[in-house]
């Protein structure tokens, strides 16, 4: 059965052509297709389905909780509305994120290389660490007025200290004997950190992109619940305030939708980098 | 077969003393070299009075009990380490220096493979060191070293690894990483190879083989080498000379030269000149970890 031998090799593992024996039959492609799509989309029915049946059969007031369908038709009646806000949104998170993996580099790779740099960071590091960020929002908002810094700077602020701890981990997680080698040849730190922890650290690094791109998201819509003009977080604060329940979740739906493609590509671009690394970091 | 004589070069017996006259003395001297460590406060002396020198083209296999200083003795002689006394030349230069001109090439326990790069990316990485892409500079480095014996895809090819050039060191076994290892140090084209036991995490069976790999690769260009070893019958066919070294504090037990013609073979490994030299260095190494003299 090709169902058993999927069952004991891992994505990626090469077989020689000689033990794989007969390719499976040409339905087996649809079949393992089915297999790993099917359970999701059965999840997602289910609960959907049970959403919508709950709030129908419940008669739960539209003011309160609405049916995915009038969600979906909210979403149907104007998508520009919802794209708009949503590209003004991406785009706070974007620069906020960037301006994290830069400061966060440019830190992890001074404290890597000196003790000193070590020890004056990782303070600062950990009181970022255990301040609630999102409670900043009104102080910033008070602080950077109604543009997008405000939203750029939250979005920095959430996404910096797990791409800090990443780089930090990545850059020093180099095998001490490859370390030696690059050292019997005379090496310099520069051609160790770009040869040796540079590539060394892509797998944390993406990771943490990976977590920091919902987290970027989240701290530019909560940096615009309070003071925005555009957005999808101004949309959910404006439509709340109207009772406009169907708008609110419209906005939610456009903010997960977003994140997913967002996650996506950056997991397409994980695959393409890391096919090297010998443990998938999505597998683990 | 005549009895050969066990040289002891302990402590103040010192064999540096007359360095072999090897083309313009480029050899390795070690000349009453001393070595301690810190470990929670306490000092421990890695390395007392070693003095040992290995001969231009000569195979030198080091040997000893674990802690004997055999992996410090060989980072001394390779720069990695600075001796705390005594003095240590390779050739005309000093370690430092000859580590400075890529003159050693170092081949570790563990493969030490980067992943991300495939087998010939990794065979071609220490040529590759020193020559950043924006920094390349012409005629130096590797086309001074660019001779035949060094091409890597021929070393690969000799190991039985020429047609996975363009593989990850993820989809080689165990020994066929380790022969990447060895043909990244051959492809250098330094003069000097260092290797800290390249065979210990290997099974016994391609362990065997490997010998007569490294022999193999070794035969064509003939360089210096510094093998340090934990088992006997691999000192014995791949040596010049097996350096038995004692612990506590590491130093030079006693020396035996091994008489084997070359090129080596594997019969040779049943002949009664084998089993001499092995039992020699058997009762030797048995006298260092009895912390006596044989």
């Amino acid at each position: 059965m090709s169902g058993n031998r999927a069952r004991f090799l891992r994505r990626g593992d090469t077989v020689p052509a000689a033990l794989a024996g007969p390719r499976p039959p040409g339905a087996g492609w649809l079949r393992r297709v089915v297999r790993t799509v099917l359970p999701g989309i059965v999840a997602f029915a289910l609960l959907f389905g049970g959403w919508e049946f709950g709030v129908r059969y419940t008669h739960i007031p539209a003011t309160e909780l609405v049916a995915p369908s009038a969600i979906f038709r909210e979403l149907w009646r104007a998508p520009g509305f919802f794209a708009s806000n949503a590209w003004v949104t991406l785009q706070e998170a974007f620069w906020g994120f960037l301006v994290a993996f830069g400061v966060s580099i440019t830190a992890a790779v001074l404290v890597v290389h000196s003790k000193v740099m070590d020890r004056a960071l990782s303070p600062i590091v950990v009181m970022f660490q255990v301040t609630p960020i999102l409670a900043l929002a009104p102080p910033l908002a008070v602080w950077l007025g109604l543009g997008p810094q405000p939203k750029i700077v939250m979005a920095a602020l959430v996404t910096f200290v797990p791409f800090f701890t990443n780089a930090i981990v990545g850059f020093r997680a180099i095998d001490p004997a490859t370390y030696e080698v690059m050292r019997s040849v005379n090496a310099s730190k520069l051609e160790i950190f770009l040869r040796l922890r540079v590539p060394h650290s892509l797998p944390y690094l993406l990771a943490a992109t990976r977590v920091c791109t919902g987290l970027a998201l989240i701290g530019a819509v909560v940096a615009e619940f309070f003071n925005s003009s555009a957005g999808l977080g101004n949309i959910i604060s404006a439509a709340q305030s109207l009772q406009q329940q169907n708008v609110v979740w419209a906005a939610i739906f456009t903010l997960i939708l977003l994140g997913v493609v967002l996650v996506g590509a950056v997991t397409v671009v994980q695959h393409r980098l890391l096919r090297w690394a010998e443990v998938d970091p999505d597998n683990t | 077969m005549t009895p050969r004589r066990i040289h002891r070069a302990v402590a103040d017996e010192t064999r540096a003393s007359s360095p072999p006259a090897g083309p313009a003395g480029a050899g390795i001297v070690l000349d009453h070299v001393n070595k301690h460590f810190f470990h929670n406060g306490t000092a421990i002396i890695a390395l007392a009075n070693v003095s040992l020198s290995v001969a231009v083209g000569e195979f030198v296999s080091v040997i000893g009990p674990s802690g004997c200083g055999k992996s410090t003795l060989l980072r001394i002689i390779g720069g990695l380490l600075a001796p705390d006394g005594g003095r240590v030349r390779i050739g005309d230069a000093t370690p430092a220096e000859a580590r400075a001109a890529k003159r050693f090439g170092f081949v570790p326990q563990t493969p030490a493979l980067l992943p991300w790069r495939s087998v010939a990316g990794n065979v071609t990485l220490l040529r590759d060191v020193g020559r950043l892409p924006w920094r390349r500079q012409a005629g130096s480095g590797p086309e001074a070293s660019g001779d035949a014996a060094s091409d890597p895809m021929a070393l690969l090819a000799q190991v039985g690894l020429g047609s996975f050039a363009r593989s990850l060191p993820r989809e080689l076994s165990g020994g066929m990483q380790q022969r990447v290892s060895l043909v990244r140090a051959f492809a250098l084209g330094s003069p000097i190879l260092l290797m800290d036991e390249p065979f210990a995490a290997l099974d016994e069976i391609t362990r065997d083989a490997m010998r007569y790999q490294l022999l193999d690769i070794w035969g064509q260009t003939h360089k210096t080498v510094v093998f340090v070893t934990h088992s006997i019958p691999e000192a014995v066919i791949l040596s010049d000379r097996v350096v038995t070294m004692a612990a506590r504090p590491g130093r030079v037990a006693s020396v035996e030269e091994i008489t084997l013609a070359r090129p080596r073979t594997e019969d040779m490994e049943d002949s009664e000149e084998f089993s001499f030299h092995a039992h020699h260095v058997r009762t030797a190494l048995r006298a260092s970890w009895e912390g006596r003299e044989p």
